[in-house]
């Protein structure tokens, strides 16, 4: 369950393994302060996407960059429901493509239930930037599913 | 929270897992390893701080003692040799009983310890005076009765201002003259030359000003105003660098192809900072205290710190040169001491208190190598605190009546923290420092 949480958060699983054990030495350093009374699992659970959220803040203040994705501006074919339809390992491949803000935001908001306010405190920003990247997230992934078919459609006409 | 329907992402992502890979378990358990070895050599400078006052404590100590069981042994020499023809004659007590009387006044805290003396050796020389009466009644009574009230007078007049203690020594001279001098005039003259030469001049303790400070060996004085600065330190790794450890962040694999995916979040992956180290300069703290004696060894202290928290992230390679991180908070002691040994020169005291921090800012400095571009991003925070226990152990050496020197290792345990920011190092645990500053007594 830990490294199936590092994993949606990062953009590998190189990656995931670091948070995966920055997560996994947090937890064995501060058992003690686990008291009982919730749920061992949610516990680790919290614990581990805190985790994933310090990676993205210490990147942040690493880097003051501000670059500007260029999304396409036709919407794409693919239904917005299709990414819940999606298989599993597919979709986490997906979402590992997402750029790092993008994919934080659509994790806390769509996986995690966070609402777009509490993601805002979170990550230190406002709630309309949480929406509007989670738009944009999700745009991406119809996008991504869109390439993939437009993908193998070709390769069966070739095989054709 | 929201989205928790069936068949929502939350729903299928719930159970999502996979195993951890064998070489992540074996690095997990060598920074486990690495952690123990961590928190030693913390653990032995705050033990290795407590053994150095208590050395510096018992080596004073014993110098102390030293000294004082020499004047002692001195003055009773003194008497020792004066009274030695008399002892058996007037029965007095014998070396052993006064020997055995010296090695228990040793036990005796010095301040009352001189005290103590004071008043055996006044015990003593009554006991003299009153069997030399007895005796002098005996053998020669008018003409000794008529000297000892003479010379009493004599004496008193004499050093009349100077302490009452030394008068109670005094009658041991009359004994030693009244043998010695027969003539009434000439024994009135060699008792106040000898009163004011040995016990005025070559026994500079028995001076006034020594014994006005005997009486007041620690100044109650109710105010105490202090200004201290010291550095500490996290016990626990976890969260402790202000800026990412290398060892873990940036050991992931180089994927230039992740630079691409960043966009649009003002993020970059860590591909390129392959190599770097991180140069964390000490904590500082400076404090301002207040502090309010409670009785005679408690004592309130209050105040205003300032801490400063610095860091440097170096890196060789990239395009990054270097990250500077600076966390600047302010925060209120609260805290009780109390004085486990008061002498005239030091004490040492111990306490708990409560610590309450606040953020002012952060700032966050960014150098480029390859385009010689300088990044500044600062950061107000507006929430947010941390709440410390502490534990200190102080040794204080007072370099006059009013100015004391104060050395305080301190151990701090965070018990709540809610800050928010892009600060790495908000999680703390426990933390152990020292700090040396100056107090003022008002």
């Amino acid at each position: 369950m830990m490294k199936g949480v590092c994993l949606r958060y990062a953009a590998n699983e190189v990656e995931a393994e670091d948070v995966l054990q920055e997560a996994f030495m947090r937890i064995f350093r501060n058992l003690d302060s686990y008291n009982g009374k919730g749920a061992l699992g949610a516990w680790v659970r919290k614990i581990t996407v805190n985790m994933a959220l310090e990676q993205y803040r210490k990147n942040k203040a690493q880097k003051n960059l501000t670059l500007v994705y260029d999304i396409k501006e036709s919407n794409p074919s693919t239904d917005d429901g299709a990414i819940e339809q999606m298989g599993l390992e597919d979709l986490l491949k997906k979402i590992q493509k997402l750029p790092v803000g993008f994919r934080t935001v659509f994790n806390l908001y769509a996986v995690e239930g966070y609402n777009h306010n509490e993601i805002g405190e979170l990550l230190g920003i406002s709630d309309g930037t949480s929406k509007s990247q989670y738009s944009r997230a999700r745009v991406l992934l119809r996008q991504m599913i869109d390439e993939e078919a437009e993908t193998e459609i070709k390769k069966m006409n070739y095989a054709k | 929270m929201q989205n928790n329907a069936p068949g929502s992402l939350q729903d299928k992502f719930k159970d999502f897992g996979a195993a951890p890979t064998e070489p992540l378990w074996d690095s997990i358990a060598a920074k486990l390893d690495e952690d123990k070895k961590r928190r030693a050599p913390f653990w032995w400078w705050f033990i290795g701080s407590a053994a150095f006052i208590a050395v510096i404590f018992g080596v004073y100590q014993l110098g102390y003692n030293a000294g004082v069981n020499k004047n002692e042994i001195g003055l009773d020499k003194t008497e020792s040799t004066k009274f030695s023809d008399q002892t058996a004659k007037n029965n007095l007590p014998s070396t052993a009983e006064k020997s055995n009387t010296n090695q228990a006044d040793i036990l005796v805290p010095p301040v009352n310890k001189q005290e103590t003396i004071l008043s055996d050796k006044k015990d003593v020389v009554d006991s003299k005076k009153n069997n030399l009466s007895q005796e002098n009644r005996t053998e020669n009574q008018k003409h000794s009765s008529d000297i000892s009230a003479n010379t009493s007078n004599e004496k008193d007049n004499k050093i009349k201002g100077n302490d009452v203690v030394i008068k109670q020594h005094l009658p041991t001279e009359n004994i030693l003259f009244d043998n010695e001098i027969s003539n009434p005039e000439l024994q009135k003259l060699a008792i106040n030359d000898f009163t004011s030469r040995h016990y005025l001049n070559e026994d500079p303790s028995l001076l006034s000003e020594h014994l006005v400070q005997i009486q007041n060996p620690v100044s109650p004085r109710k105010w105490e105003i202090g200004f201290n600065i010291g550095t500490l330190k996290g016990m626990n790794s976890s969260g402790q660098n202000l800026l990412p450890d290398p060892n873990t962040s940036l050991t992931t694999a180089d994927n230039l192809s992740q630079e691409n995916t960043i966009a649009g979040t003002g993020l970059q992956s860590y591909s390129n900072l392959s190599e770097s180290h991180v140069n964390i300069r000490r904590p500082l703290q400076a404090e301002i205290t207040f502090s309010r004696s409670l009785g005679k060894r408690w004592n309130f202290q209050t105040g205003l710190g300032v801490g400063f928290f610095l860091s440097k992230n170096v890196y060789s390679s990239g395009n990054l040169t270097n990250v500077r991180s600076r966390f600047v908070s302010i925060a209120i002691p609260v805290h009780f001491n109390y004085d486990l040994v008061q002498r005239r020169r030091f004490s040492i005291y111990s306490g708990v208190g409560v610590n309450y921090e606040v953020p002012l800012f952060e700032t966050v400095k960014t150098e480029y190598s390859n385009t010689s571009l300088e990044s500044v991003n600062t950061k107000k925070f507006t929430s947010g605190y941390m709440i410390s226990l502490q534990l200190n152990t102080g040794f204080r050496y007072h370099i006059n009546e009013k100015i004391k020197l104060d050395f305080r290792p301190n151990l701090r345990y965070y018990i709540h923290q809610s800050m928010k920011g892009t600060y790495p190092a908000l999680e703390r645990k426990v933390w152990a420092g020292a700090s040396v500053g100056l107090v003022w007594s008002l």
